[in-house]
């Protein structure tokens, strides 16, 4: 199985180097616009909040998972298991999620944090970019999903 | 845009033969994939989320993602549905009388073509090529290189791990049998741009392929992804135990067919399932879904 992961690996190597060579040729996978066509607050590129995440250590691996203009997951896994979702996402290109931060007196780190779901917990920082853990098994708690927001580099999105 | 994202998930049916193919995989990946069909379903699936305003709320953003052509993932699903569209599909409705019978393959012979060695070859390395094309479009490049971007590849799980399953098996091992690595290699070394341009799923997804402006442009990416591939595709049987007797001994279950006509069998999986769409559909409302709760 890994085999052929690996084999797929290289025709998207092959792909993203095509794609590199070529120039955006479709809006789909642009990974910029010209300059002069991005509005004031357009959503950052994510391959940004790429190193704000937390590393991987401790047997927990972060396996990124996708990227879009304005947002970056990753999955924090042990093993084979999925333990939770970590993403980092521009607000401005979804203002509403603002509004579940203006009353919360809850703080992480010294931000704003308010819960997403059930199963998720975020904070905000710089009153736009939201960096959200969520877990996906039993075993990882509120608690765990404070902890590793505190783990992403926070200071860097100010 | 044709469909919107909960229209594609709602309509997946939950019986029929696409599912009991994928059904019989099983014990390819033991209890990787569900067939979830139904958008907030999906969402509950995805996230454990059972409120229904926050799910009402992961819903509409994701609605809204799907609907800006400009995120990829309506390209991602358009590749996958262009991979089953095939002309000689058998129409559900003469599919009905399948649902929980054995399916007998001889009232069905009319419709099957088996395709030579060669065409089977090239349609087993165009869905390879076609797989990751989608991944790319659904998920972007994430990560900060290739070590990275191998690591989101080498965690195929649930939707995405069955569908890779299925492309080797009901593409591979039963057309070509246990040596279809080996006939991919020497296909892969030997195609020439007019072989590409005479197969059928060639001409449906070449727009979406790299290149596939021109079949030259689109012949270079194709064959150069394969040619790499050449040293590993054979492998992925092996490393899960599959094995062609394992895999015919959970047909038997399900279809009568005769053992030395395995090519028509793998015919008859073309044109009775589509499971590049089905599980495509799936593995791209999961993206849709995972990156909607994370910007709501």
């Amino acid at each position: 199985m890994k085999k052929i992961l690996l084999v797929l690996i290289v025709v998207a190597g092959l792909f993203w180097a095509y794609r590199s060579l070529s120039g955006p040729k479709t809006t789909d996978m642009a990974p910029s616009k010209p300059v002069a066509a991005i509005p004031a607050a357009a959503p950052v590129a994510g391959k940004t909040f790429n190193k704000m995440f937390p590393e991987s250590g401790d047997g927990l691996k972060v396996q990124f998972t996708q990227e879009k203009d304005g947002y970056a997951q990753a999955d924090l896994l042990k093993g084979a298991k999925k333990l939770a979702q970590l993403s980092i996402s521009d607000t401005e290109a979804n203002p509403s999620a603002r509004d579940k931060f203006k009353d919360s007196t809850k703080k992480i780190g010294g931000h704003a944090a308010a819960p997403v779901g059930a199963m998720g917990t975020a904070v905000l920082i710089a009153n736009r970019y939201q960096v959200q853990v969520r877990s996906t098994d039993p075993s990882f708690t509120a608690a765990d999903r404070e902890a590793w927001i505190s783990k992403f580099k926070l200071g860097e999105l100010n | 845009m044709s469909e919107s994202i909960d229209q594609l998930v709602d309509k997946l049916p939950t019986s029929g033969m696409t599912v009991r193919a994928l059904g019989l995989l099983d014990f390819v990946a033991p209890g990787q994939w569900q067939n979830i069909t139904g958008f907030d379903n999906a969402i509950r699936y995805v996230t454990s989320e059972t409120d229904a305003d926050t799910v009402a709320r992961i819903r509409a953003r994701a609605l809204s993602l799907y609907d800006d052509s400009s995120q990829g993932y309506q390209r991602a699903v358009s590749i996958y549905q262009m991979v089953d569209s095939a002309g000689g599909k058998i129409g559900l409705a003469s599919m009905a009388h399948m649902l929980g019978e054995k399916v007998g393959m001889l009232s069905f012979l009319s419709s099957l073509t088996p395709k030579e060695d060669k065409a089977q070859t090239v349609d087993l390395g165009l869905k390879l090529v076609a797989e990751m094309v989608s991944f790319c479009y659904a998920n972007g490049f994430p990560g900060d290189g290739i070590g990275d971007f191998m690591g989101a590849v080498s965690s195929y799980e649930k939707e995405n791990l069955i569908r890779l399953s299925a492309i080797v098996v009901f593409d591979g091992l039963i057309p070509l049998g246990p040596d279809y690595g080996a006939k991919l290699m020497d296909a892969a070394s030997g195609w020439s741009p007019s072989d590409l341009e005479n197969n059928a799923l060639f001409q449906r997804i070449k727009g979406l392929i790299p290149g596939g402006g021109t079949t030259d442009a689109a012949f270079q990416f194709v064959n150069s992804g394969l040619g790499a591939m050449k040293d590993y595709v054979g492998g992925f049987a092996g490393a899960r135990g599959i094995t062609l007797d394992g895999v015919l001994g959970q047909m038997r279950g399900v279809i009568d067919f005769s053992e030395g006509k395995l090519d028509l069998l793998a015919a008859f999986l073309d044109v009775s399932t589509n499971y590049m769409e089905h599980t495509g559909i799936q593995s791209v409302s999961r993206s849709i879904i995972e990156r909607a709760v994370g910007e709501i």
